[in-house]
């Protein structure tokens, strides 16, 4: 997607976002409550239009080839839609596979026994966890070339919660299946995403590989009293303080580089910690952050 | 992504889009299932007056005896049709379509395809109410001679009850495709269209008459379309007296009803090319 901005009357909800989940990705898109997570995936879906921008799914428009690029998703809803609740659970997965050629019968009974799921019971009587895990059954059982999961775990006990993870993981070794996960809870998906996103306000704050992640962002403990030096720039995420009292900034950009930019700016480094990807991802969610322009590129270092 | 890479891709893709016939076929099978208590209504009701109406058979001089009971008949069917096409999208108005909607099919020919369902089963269910006239009046005392009655009207004043039917049908379904609130409009609009028909007749406001004249008075009007059987057989009844009421031959029923039959086919069209999400 490119310039994609969406309005809502005066509110808007995606401001200019420049996003690509690159072929075979798993892709988390990360941002508080309100963020434009749900509604950028709702463009995804043709479920609303976009104001301005470009959108494509697997090279297509989902205006022009919605049928196509349907046919080619898997999607959990934030909101579970629960219109056939006078259906049973069965009924609901035989409907869903009526409208989808690519649908494995047996893949389904494997994930419904996976997911503990009573195909007998009435869909309007289940609970929010157990509509969810019958979405997500719905959603992979005609293994889509994209999975949208938009809090694919909200409304899970934490044993399933734990074993939906090992699932989307499981589901995407075996099938050629790009992600895109949209949570709030990260430390759930971190053993399962490797590429990132963070929205918030509906602008994207940073796209980037997990593994530039997990090379370039550190919480550097400096000496009390230290004032971010002007070079630093964009790339100081956020500054905290520290369980022992010392200020702890986190940094974006090449480590070496930024400890001689620190360096040069009369500010004394204690030490360099790799931060969990919460802990990464919370900095740049820090409440008090302002909205910071998209991060550039660690390929550029930290001059 | 090159283009003919997004080419070849979108090929591959066709693959996984469900055959139309396969789309028609899940809404049949989900109105049966959804709507078995709405079409179960349907089908008693339409049969409850087929079989009134074969109680007018008796009548001698029957058809003109019939006429008044085929007002109520109209308006009875006009009802339980309209209640039909709004049943068939119950719990879906266009803000909780949205698991329709993500279907992997044209959400056109989706739409379209639950409401031919709809008018499917419908004029099944007229056929069956058709099946319980022809036996019903068959069942009386001298069934046979009575039955022969039914014929001077002709056969295109029996056409004309489904079809009169699928109009309402069509133009019910304009609302409840299109609008969240089906319901409050149909309602809104009839009791609306008539009170200003009533105030312009009692006023002798020229310009709102003039205005409303195409659903009330013309001689191709929506109420004239609507009621196409019964205007028909007047016409016909009026077509052999001495001197028959000029307003009763001016009618024009068949035409009014394909007139207003196109009317509605495009408005649903419209409605369907035009509703979706927001």
């Amino acid at each position: 997607m490119r310039g994609l901005t969406k309005r809502f009357g005066s509110v808007v909800a995606l401001d200019a976002v420049d996003l690509t989940v690159p072929s075979g990705a798993r892709f988390l898109l990360a941002g508080p409550n309100g963020a434009g997570k749900t509604t950028l995936l709702s463009l995804l879906l043709d479920l609303v239009r976009p104001t301005a921008g470009i959108v494509r799914v697997l090279g297509l428009d989902p205006v022009k080839d919605g049928a196509v690029v349907r046919s080619c998703l898997g999607y959990v809803a934030e909101q579970p839609a629960a219109t056939y609740g006078w259906m049973t659970v069965g009924d609901v997965l035989r409907h869903h596979a009526a409208f989808r050629p690519s649908w494995d019968a047996a893949y389904e009974v494997e994930l419904c026994q996976a997911l503990e799921i009573e195909v007998r019971r009435p869909f309007g009587k289940l609970s929010k966890g157990q509509i969810r895990r019958v979405e997500l059954v719905m959603a992979l059982a005609h293994a889509p070339p994209l999975l949208l999961l938009d809090e694919p775990t909200d409304g899970l006990d934490p044993v399933m919660r734990n074993r939906v993870v090992n699932l989307l993981r499981a589901h995407a070794d075996r099938f050629p299946t790009s992600l895109l996960v949209s949570t709030h809870v990260i430390h759930e998906v971190d053993g399962l995403v490797d590429h990132i996103a963070v929205l918030r306000q509906g602008r994207c704050l940073i796209q980037t590989s997990r593994d530039d992640l997990d090379r370039c962002v550190r919480h550097y403990r400096v000496a009390p009293g230290s004032a971010p030096p002007p070079g630093l720039g964009r790339r100081l995420v956020a500054t905290a303080v520290g369980d022992d009292g010392e200020p702890v900034w986190t940094i974006w950009g090449d480590e070496a580089a930024v400890r001689q930019a620190l360096m040069a700016g009369g500010v004394e480094v204690r030490d360099a910690s790799s931060p969990t990807l919460e802990q990464a991802l919370l900095a740049f969610l820090a409440p008090d952050d302002p909205v910071a322009a998209p991060l550039p590129s660690p390929a550029y270092g930290a001059g | 992504m090159s283009e003919a890479a997004a080419r070849r891709r979108a090929t591959a893709a066709m693959e996984r889009i469900p055959q139309r016939r396969v789309v028609l076929a899940e809404q049949f099978r989900l109105l049966l299932r959804r709507q078995r208590g709405s079409f179960g209504i349907l089908l008693v009701g339409l049969a409850l007056l087929a079989f009134a109406y074969s109680r007018t058979w008796i009548y001698p001089g029957w058809p003109a005896a019939g006429v008044t009971f085929g007002w109520i008949l109209s308006l009875l069917l006009l009802l339980l049709t309209v209640w039909w096409a709004l049943a068939i999208w119950r719990d879906e108005p266009p803000r909780d379509r949205r698991y329709f909607w993500l279907q992997p099919t044209s959400r056109g020919f989706h739409t379209a395809a639950r409401c031919a369902a709809g008018a499917a089963l419908l004029c099944a269910a007229i056929a069956v109410a058709g099946a319980v006239l022809a036996g019903a009046v068959l069942t009386l005392p001298g069934g046979e001679a009575l039955a022969a009655r039914g014929a001077p009207p002709g056969a295109a004043y029996w056409l004309l009850w489904p079809v009169s039917a699928l109009l309402a049908f069509a133009l019910a379904s304009i609302a409840a495709v299109a609008s969240n609130r089906p319901s409050a409009w149909l309602v809104g609009g009839a009791v609306g269209a008539v009170t200003f028909h009533a105030i312009a007749e009692l006023r002798g406001i020229r310009w709102l008459d003039t205005l409303l004249s195409p659903l009330f008075d013309a001689p191709f009007s929506l109420t004239t379309a609507l009621s196409a059987p019964n205007r028909f057989l007047l016409r016909s009844i009026a077509a052999g007296t001495p001197e028959p009421d000029a307003r009763l031959i001016d009618s024009m029923p068949v035409v009014a009803l394909l007139l207003w039959l196109t009317v509605a086919a495009a408005g649903l069209v419209l409605a369907i090319r035009f509703t979706r999400p927001r």
